[in-house]
């Protein structure tokens, strides 16, 4: 199992990746916005600690809608299932912004500026998902006559959230510190879990908006 | 009267000083308090949020406006209750138990605030006894349930047949609202309304209560 830190600098947000996940495209924002967004990414260079780890493990997929991994079931259902086809093994993944960036959150709370508080949160969206694509970097490296599917997760497409739990008992119940409630809620709430395809053969295409079923989402592209 | 053009603008902008400087110019001037929300400051927000929803405006800006519209109702709040002026009406509002997300909840709250609702944030993983407790201590007009996972809304429905039987139900409305759910589930657990983000959260709000 690789579980490791991840050193800020390997994945240091620049404003615009900020302002790409708030939505702005091509709009500027208004110059208090910005500031806010400088001053809370120097904060972070000194103490975010983002972390990441996988369990490759073999496997294959059941039927249509299962993947078999060790001793688990894990029910992705269809669509996941068939993006994972011709996978010939598997990285069951966890990835966090980190507990230091939670404290950041729960400390920032504390004022009452909700503008602060959003942009904070964006950033640990942000955060957390360059961990995964770090974490996506890592396979890379590691397997490098490979390709690997996108990274997949309990919680979309009729894979149900429950499943965290098979994921959280591979990855050794305390993957990176994340804890998961019984309501297969994770903490840090800025944490991601799921499944890569890996093979010779496998398709790279990115998962994208024409599998999801989530339509009033505001990210959905028209 | 030209500072009543400046509060326009300056809401609009999300300018929180020089909002609560131009609304303290307007008390002077005694421009009527009920004019200068409805004429000026509401319209301002009205802007904004038709900006946001064409893609003009962000959620910052929308936060922006709101914090500035809520510093200068603050200034107005004294005049309203002693000209007897109605507030727009009390909400309470939070996380359902089970779930942390605030984010999306507390941008509700701001901008319900920032159109002059008096709301009350219960906060996160909240349970259908402390929910029932503040509709009842506050006498909320409005109650609006959050929550961000499939495992954490169908406490929702819990939540709803409590205030039934606490036999508060046709006192209050309720509101619900977070990333998986949607009209059909709202209107199968007897919510009395949904909407997708904040903006569209204050039109149901108003239009709830009108109803
Ligand atoms: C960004 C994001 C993440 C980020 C940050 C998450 C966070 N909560 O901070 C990261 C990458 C960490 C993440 C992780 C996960 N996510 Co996620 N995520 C999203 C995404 C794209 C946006 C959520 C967000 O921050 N929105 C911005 C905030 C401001 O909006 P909001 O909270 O929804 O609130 C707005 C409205 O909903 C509404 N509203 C909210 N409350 C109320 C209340 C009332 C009364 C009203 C009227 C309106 C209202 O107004 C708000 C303001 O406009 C959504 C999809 C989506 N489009 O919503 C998925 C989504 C929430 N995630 C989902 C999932 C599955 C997960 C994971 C379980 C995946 C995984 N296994 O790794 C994890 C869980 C994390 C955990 N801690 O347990 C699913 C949840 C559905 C489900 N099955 O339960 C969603 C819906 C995606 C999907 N397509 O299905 N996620």
């Amino acid at each position: 199992m690789d579980d490791n830190s991840i050193a800020y600098s390997e994945i240091e947000l620049s404003p615009e990746e900020v302002l790409n996940e708030i939505g702005y495209g091509e709009s500027h924002p208004d110059n208090e916005v910005m500031d806010v967004i400088l001053q809370l990414l120097a904060l972070l260079k000194r103490e975010v600690q983002p972390r990441y780890v996988y369990l490759i493990s073999d496997g294959r997929i059941e039927g249509t809608t299962a993947v078999h991994i060790q001793n688990h079931v894990l029910n992705t259902g269809p669509t996941i299932s068939r993006l994972l086809e011709k996978s010939t093994s598997f990285a069951v993944f966890a990835a966090t912004a980190g507990v230091e960036f939670e404290r950041i959150i729960q400390e920032y709370k504390k004022t009452e500026d909700i503008l602060v508080h959003y942009i904070l949160d964006v950033i640990g969206t942000t955060v957390v998902e360059k961990a995964g694509d770090y974490l996506e970097s890592k396979l890379e490296k590691n397997f490098p006559d490979m390709l690997h599917t996108h990274r997949f997760s309990p919680g979309y497409c009729n894979w149900h959230l429950t499943e965290q739990r098979k994921i959280f008992a591979l990855l050794g119940n305390r993957p990176c510190g994340i804890t998961l409630s019984d309501v297969c809620l994770m903490h840090p709430i800025k944490s991601i879990s799921g499944i890569i395809g890996i093979g010779k053969d496998v398709q790279t295409k990115k998962y994208a908006c024409q599998y999801c079923e989530l339509e009033t989402c505001y990210k959905r592209k028209k | 009267m030209e500072s009543i053009d400046k509060l326009y603008e300056a809401i609009l902008k999300g300018n929180l000083p020089l909002a609560v400087e131009m609304t303290k110019i307007a008390i002077e001037e005694k421009i009527d308090p009920k004019s200068i929300i409805d004429n000026y400051m509401s319209k301002a927000m009205d802007e904004i949020g038709s900006r946001f929803e064409n893609g003009k405006a962000f959620v910052p800006e929308l936060l922006m406006s709101a914090r500035a519209m809520k510093g200068a109702l603050e200034l107005l709040k004294p005049l309203l209750v002693d000209n007897n002026i109605p507030r727009a009406g009390t909400i309470v509002i939070g996380t359902v138990k089970g779930d942390l997300h605030d984010i999306g909840k507390n941008l509700v709250a701001s901008m319900l605030e920032g159109s002059g609702f008096e709301v009350i944030n219960l906060g996160v993983d909240i349970s259908s006894e402390k929910f029932i407790a503040s509709v009842v201590e506050h006498k909320a007009n409005i109650l609006c349930l959050s929550a961000l996972l499939t495992t954490t809304m169908n406490y929702m429905k819990e939540v709803i047949r409590a205030i039934e039987t606490a036999g508060v139900r046709d006192k209050v409305k309720i509101m619900i609202g977070g990333a998986p759910i949607n009209s059909a589930f709202a209107k199968e657990i007897g919510a009395d309304g949904y909407s997708s983000n904040a903006n569209a959260a204050v039109s149901l709000a108003k239009q709830l209560l009108a109803s």
